[in-house]
């Protein structure tokens, strides 16, 4: 099947690549947040600041998308990389049963 | 029909396209039926037969999507027409060919292969004699759970209370808190529904295979898919189960069939 390509679509699959890729790192950065604010590590204002923050990069993230109409692509890249990690993560206790069972075979 | 010479059209190819294995003896045509209106019959070996029609190295001409969704339904439905003139076959997947070489024509190597795997074949024909698959998806309404975990799950209640009187940055990360909680139910709800639907599903089934759960468009989200292989009496009996979970609010079915056992063979 052939695939078309023009600049106007290689643009919007470049920042819509690096918007899925922001939108994990604020994920991250929203877990770890909450991590902290649950440790009793930060004080009320500090929970405060950092929540203000999180939420206008959230916003901001958002506007983005909406201003390049890439909601949709954005949606199919993170897609695109949750089934490719299962597809690992389904994988890696295979490799473990088979690294397992090549070290007794070695030490036999 | 029984023929001797049953093949009708044309090519007489260096391969053969294979829909399934049945009991039958002797060479017999099913008419022009199969993939783009190839002549389709069976090449018979010890009882058993390969239904084929003729092709050259590859399956079928490369297409688009839609081609290819014609012919897998043509494959379908030539399984099903065999089924229904042989009785029980075996379904073999879409795509299957078996190609001849310089020193044997692809009809030989077909029955080379029937003759090789007639034990397991005969095991594989007594296990679906008499039944058909079916497929079981039960989908749940993720919004309507989460409207009752925030009203019956005492500390997701009290952390929703909260948000209301913090300031925006904190109701922000508790909201992002309440998100997590509210995960981490929904997890445990699912894999204590799909534990329980499961064992009931196949205390009921002769046989279940697990398929992988799909992504829904909408708020419905497939909580368990399954084929399940059945005889006339199981399939009642998994009726009246299926609509056991279609009465629980939130939940709801798909339930297909009858097919021929693709998954158990």
């Amino acid at each position: 099947m052939a695939i078309e390509i023009n600049e106007d679509n290689i643009k919007q699959g470049l920042l819509g690549l690096v918007l899925a890729l922001v939108e994990i790192i604020v994920e991250t950065l929203k877990h770890q947040a909450v991590r902290r604010m649950e440790g009793g590590s930060l004080t009320d204002e500090e929970v405060e600041r950092l929540g203000r923050t999180l939420k206008e990069l959230d916003q901001a993230v958002e506007a983005i998308k909406d201003d390049y109409g890439i909601k949709e692509c954005v949606r199919s890249v993170r897609e695109g990389l949750d089934s490719s990690l299962n597809g690992i993560l389904t994988q890696v206790p295979v490799i473990m049963a088979s690294e397992t069972a090549r070290k007794v075979a070695a030490s036999a | 029909m029984e023929t001797s010479n049953a093949r009708k059209s044309p090519p007489d190819g260096e391969a053969r396209y294979l829909y399934c294995i049945a009991e039958s003896r002797g060479e017999q045509d099913l008419g022009d039926i199969g993939i783009a209106g190839n002549g389709v019959y069976t090449i018979p070996c010890m009882g058993l037969a390969a239904v084929v029609h003729d092709c050259h190295g590859q399956a079928f001409e490369h297409g688009g999507k839609d081609e290819m969704k014609a012919c897998l339904l043509d494959h379908q439905r030539v399984v099903q027409i065999a089924a229904e003139r042989f009785g029980t076959v075996l379904p073999l997947g879409f795509g299957k060919i078996i190609t001849g070489d310089e020193h044997k024509k692809p009809e030989e190597k077909v029955v080379d292969w029937l003759r090789s795997s007639f034990k397991d074949f005969e095991i594989k024909l007594k296990k679906v004699e008499g039944k058909a698959e079916y497929g079981v998806q039960v989908f749940w309404d993720v919004s309507l759970v989460t409207v009752r975990l925030l009203d019956e799950v005492p500390h997701i209640r009290t952390l929703s209370e909260e948000i209301k009187i913090k300031k925006a940055g904190t109701a922000f990360l508790y909201e992002e808190k309440l998100k997590k909680e509210i995960r981490l139910c929904l997890e445990d709800a699912a894999a204590r529904h799909y534990r329980t639907f499961y064992e009931k599903i196949k205390d009921v089934a002769e046989d279940v295979r697990v398929d992988k759960c799909h992504k829904t468009s909408d708020d419905r989200k497939m909580l368990l898919n399954v084929s399940c292989l059945l005889n006339d009496r199981q399939v009642e009996s998994l009726g009246e189960m299926l609509d056991d979970i279609t009465g629980q609010e939130g939940f709801s079915v798909r339930y297909t069939g009858p097919w021929p056992p693709y998954s158990f063979v």
